[in-house]
């Protein structure tokens, strides 16, 4: 997380109302120590949150968007839009590493000089979108779709913002490295949530890279396990306040995504109530009990009826 | 300023409106708590000392020219959703204000610090007047043909350099380039063509964004502006700690720490969750701002890993 204006750190307060950043950064600390306290107390503490704009991005527009993992925005052209899901291309105040795989924004498109990184552009969920700060042109939108497919398709950009990078001793390298690096916590969102097509396997996968166990969690590890595994049905076997709890407490974003992948969990895994008694089968082992056939259409509504009520408990 | 008030002066000046004056009013505080506070160092005012005329100047000055000229504010705004970002952002575009401010100043001599490199001896050259094209003893010998766009391409892949040293004694010298780094500068863009002098100083300019419509200020109003203390007295290096500490990042504070324990890049990058590129980013960061402190740099940053260890402990 950044650090806090200069300012609040020579606030009266700043010692307690800094202090879960102080924590951890040795860099304000000295700065505390050091400075003499003006009579003002600290900014007032950010509450982060998600957004939830009811309109959507559509492309052509440029928005802000925001992550959990960050206290600032980032702004971003919209090249392609849906309700999960949002493609963009970030937009930098700091154009002097440009190279040719850049675009640089003349100060009449946004109100100032800007870099577009082409190379860094990719998705977020609708939910990090917060509000429109500005419109392209279809000429200006034209520009970013054909820098971007042409990037992706190991082609010159046609109209590159800066020179080509010739060599590795050019600091524009590491410059876009640190770029890349700072731009992880604005995709980390929708990243986490594309690593399977189930919940359970993405909530697995979290977990792991947090180094979270299912008792940390306060969940029976037997249900859940197979529920990550790909193996069981949330729709029976966890109720949903739980699951949005998890949710909530492995920092995946609520979205939309969050539940497309629960109806995904529940759809592949859902058996009707009543195709549970189905006739016995000549060639059923005996002590094993009968598996019910899937009622695709009873797995769908399941599926939607669990999304919904994860829906309204996650507030979206 | 409240969160409320930030909130409706951030819609406002979103949807196209003038900043309101209570916003304006958090800048200038921003300014003079930088100030008072040793944030900024004396060396990047305008008089050479901080007063309140200085401060003024500079506020003056950053509204005129970067927050409202260049949009800045704008774009501060957009990506600042609370009170204690924007503050954040206004200070680090003052304080960027501020160090560009100091470029022009340094670039007046750069024409002909370049000539007499280029006539030390060690260069070749053929033609004659400001069309003379120079190249190194052994080549190339044909003229470099590309365009402004291929010429910085040539002078970024010469990598990193450290430009501008703000102290008293450096200050009269006004290196932009050091006599090193120009030398380095030159011979790297003859490798790519003869030139011209003028072209070589182009791409000095095009490489360190020196502007030619800003003025490019004058050796005795240079001299008149750096009042600047004596480098080695404690209050100036205590001042200098301070500013230094401002001016890092978190994560530049981390890098300066583990590098100074010798800790390789890769297992640094490790630790603080970033690639070894960013690493390198971070140091060519740090050592900007440690070329800027010019002699005092070695006693400040002796002081600031004291401090940062200390405070680690």
């Amino acid at each position: 997380m950044t650090c806090p204006p200069f300012s609040d750190l020579c606030a009266s307060d700043a010692a307690t109302a800094l202090a879960e950043h102080l924590v951890g950064c040795s860099r304000c600390r000295a700065i505390v120590a050091r400075v003499d306290k003006t009579a003002e107390p600290a900014s007032q503490p950010i509450t982060v949150h998600a957004p939830y704009s009811a309109i959507r991005p559509r492309a052509g527009d440029v928005w802000t968007f925001w992550t959990s993992m960050a206290d600032e925005y980032t702004v971003g052209a919209v090249l392609d839009a849906n309700d999960v899901e949002v493609l963009i291309i970030p937009i930098l105040m700091e154009a002097t590493w440009a190279a040719d795989e850049d675009l640089v924004l003349a100060q009449d498109v946004l109100g100032y000089v800007a870099l577009a990184p082409v190379w860094a552009g990719d998705h977020v969920l609708a939910e990090q979108a917060v509000e429109a700060v500005d419109v392209l042109s279809e000429k200006q939108l034209g520009m970013f779709r054909n820098a971007y497919e042409a990037f992706f398709a190991g082609e010159p950009l046609p109209e590159p913002g800066g020179p080509p990078v010739l060599n590795d001793d050019d600091p524009r390298v590491a410059a876009h490295a640190a770029i890349s690096d700072d731009l992880k916590a604005l995709y980390s969102p929708w990243s986490l949530l594309q690593v399977a097509d189930e919940l359970g396997p993405v909530v697995a996968s979290r977990r792991a890279d947090l180094g979270v166990t299912l008792d940390d969690l306060g969940v029976d590890s037997n249900v859940w396990g197979a529920f990550e595994g790909g193996e069981s049905d949330p729709y029976v076997a966890i109720p949903v306040p739980e699951m949005a709890r998890v949710v909530r407490e492995i920092g995946l974003t609520p979205s939309r995504r969050v539940l497309d992948l629960a109806r995904a969990s529940v759809g592949a895994h859902h058996i009707g109530e009543n195709v549970t008694g189905a006739p016995a089968m000549a060639r059923r082992r005996r002590g094993v009990s009968a598996r019910g056939r899937r009622d695709p259409e009873r797995a769908r509504a399941a599926a939607d009826q669990y999304a919904d009520a994860l829906a309204k408990e996650l507030g979206l | 300023m409240t969160e409320a008030d930030y909130a409706a002066a951030r819609s406002v000046v979103l949807a196209g409106g003038d900043p309101p004056s209570m916003l304006l009013a958090d800048c200038r505080r921003s300014v003079g708590l930088l100030v008072s506070n040793a944030g900024l160092p004396a060396h990047y005012s305008p008089y050479g000392v901080w007063n309140r005329e200085a401060v003024d100047e500079v506020f003056s000055d950053w509204i005129a020219v970067r927050a409202v000229g260049r949009g800045q504010l704008r774009a501060i705004l957009q990506r600042a959703p609370a009170l204690k970002v924007f503050r954040r952002m206004v200070e680090t575009s003052v304080r960027q204000h501020l160090i560009d401010g100091l470029k022009p100043s340094q670039a007046a001599n750069l024409y002909e610090r370049t000539v007499e490199l280029l006539s030390s001896g060690d260069f070749g050259s053929r033609g004659s007047g400001t069309g003379k094209l120079w190249h190194l003893a052994d080549g190339p010998f044909d003229p470099f043909d590309g365009d402004d766009r291929q010429l910085l391409a040539v002078a970024w892949s010469l990598g990193a350099f450290e430009v501008i040293r703000y102290d008293l004694e450096a200050r009269k010298l006004s290196p932009l380039l050091s006599a090193d780094d120009l030398e380095r500068f030159v011979v790297g863009m003859l490798s790519a063509g003869s030139m011209t002098a003028a072209t070589v100083v182009r791409a000095v300019k095009l490489r360190f964004a020196l502007d030619d419509d800003q003025p490019s200020g004058d050796l005795e109003d240079a001299l008149h502006v750096i009042a600047a203390p004596e480098p080695q007295s404690a209050p100036v290096i205590a001042e200098l700690v301070t500013a230094t500490l401002a001016e890092l990042s978190q994560r530049q504070a981390r890098v300066l720490m583990g590098t100074s324990k010798e800790v390789p890049g890769r297992e640094l990058a490790a630790r603080l969750g970033c690639s070894t590129g960013t690493i390198s980013n971070e140091l060519r960061q740090i050592r900007e701002i440690l070329t800027r402190l010019g002699a005092d740099a070695p006693y400040v940053l002796k002081e600031v890993l004291d401090r940062l260890f200390q405070d680690d402990v």
